[in-house]
């Protein structure tokens, strides 16, 4: 049996819970590609790939899914085709598409919105819209030796703009493909805590020169954006 | 004087501020999270002081994927 092992790990009751999910991957990139594999891995069986871009030379360094074959070839469509392999039960599917404030409707299906974009634009835009839409977003951004990772909830607040009111100026990211799945790692291990009773909210953040720090930070108490759109308020 | 900045204990000169400490650092001009002794500081209270044996924590807010 597959997923003996992870019975043993989350208990049959989580288990079960991750199994039935729906779940919206944007990006098919860094963190994107180990991001779907350790979902899948995880025994979700239903996973949609959202990624508008195509293969180039210069993701081979760190998404690792693509080969130098495939450098052309549209990201979410080869993405899909090479886990789907992994067992027979798997629903995965690609839309390229990118999402936008018109098409955001597209996403109101899924349990969990995976953030594994590459811009400050589309992460705070992904924030501010789950957040208004009442939608859980899985956020993880990196770019050299750090990054952060956690869960955006609108029931309980907790947000980008808890930490920073206004989207940063883009720069240019730097990434490899261990740095990347650190964050991809981090993304993933939130959003199974997220479902135990222990949980709390905040954003994990990591720093890994010159020597690896890894810290969780609370969200603060009051955050004027995702404060107005709490459950109950 | 002796504050641990991420994890590690470093010497600072007396009465330094957020602020004064972020600019003597790596994180210099970037989106930053800032937390002393488990408190967010603000960008607007960069002027805290900062006292011996402090726990301050400094993290780059980035956006790659």
């Amino acid at each position: 049996m597959i997923f003996e092992k992870n019975i043993k790990y989350f208990g049959q009751e989580i288990f079960e819970k991750l199994k039935n999910f729906n779940i919206a991957v944007i990006g098919a990139g860094g963190t994107g590609t180990p991001v779907c594999q350790l979902l899948v891995s995880l025994g979700i069986h239903k996973i949609t790939v959202y990624d508008y871009d195509k293969i180039d030379y210069s993701n081979l360094n760190r998404q690792f899914m693509y080969d130098e074959n495939e450098v052309g070839l549209d990201k979410s469509e080869i993405l899909v085709k090479k886990i789907s392999k992994r067992h027979k039960n798997l629903i995965v599917t690609s839309e390229k598409t990118r999402i936008d404030e018109e098409n955001f409707i597209k996403l109101q299906k899924y349990d969990f919105i995976f953030d594994c974009t590459d811009s400050f634009n589309t992460k705070f835009f992904l924030n501010d819209l789950c957040i208004k839409n009442h939608k859980i977003l899985v956020h993880s951004g990196v770019n050299l030796h750090q990054g952060q990772a956690g869960i955006i909830n609108f029931k309980t607040g907790g947000c980008l703009r808890c930490f920073i009111k206004k989207k940063p100026e883009e720069v240019e990211n730097i990434n490899v493909a261990h740095n990347v799945m650190l964050a991809a790692t981090l993304q993933v291990e939130e959003f199974v805590n997220f479902l135990s009773q222990e949980y709390y909210g905040g954003l994990v953040f990591f720093k890994t020169k010159p020597n690896i720090f890894i810290k969780k930070i609370q969200y603060p108490d009051k955050c004027d954006f995702c404060g107005g759109y709490r459950s109950g308020n | 004087m002796e504050i641990k900045l991420n994890g590690n204990i470093i010497d600072v000169k007396e009465n330094i501020t957020v602020g004064e400490l972020v600019s003597q650092t790596e994180f210099h001009g970037k989106p930053l999270v800032v937390q002393v002794n488990a408190k967010i500081i603000e960008f607007n209270n960069y002027d805290r002081i900062i006292n011996q044996g402090d726990n301050v924590k400094i993290f780059n807010f980035v956006g790659g994927g």
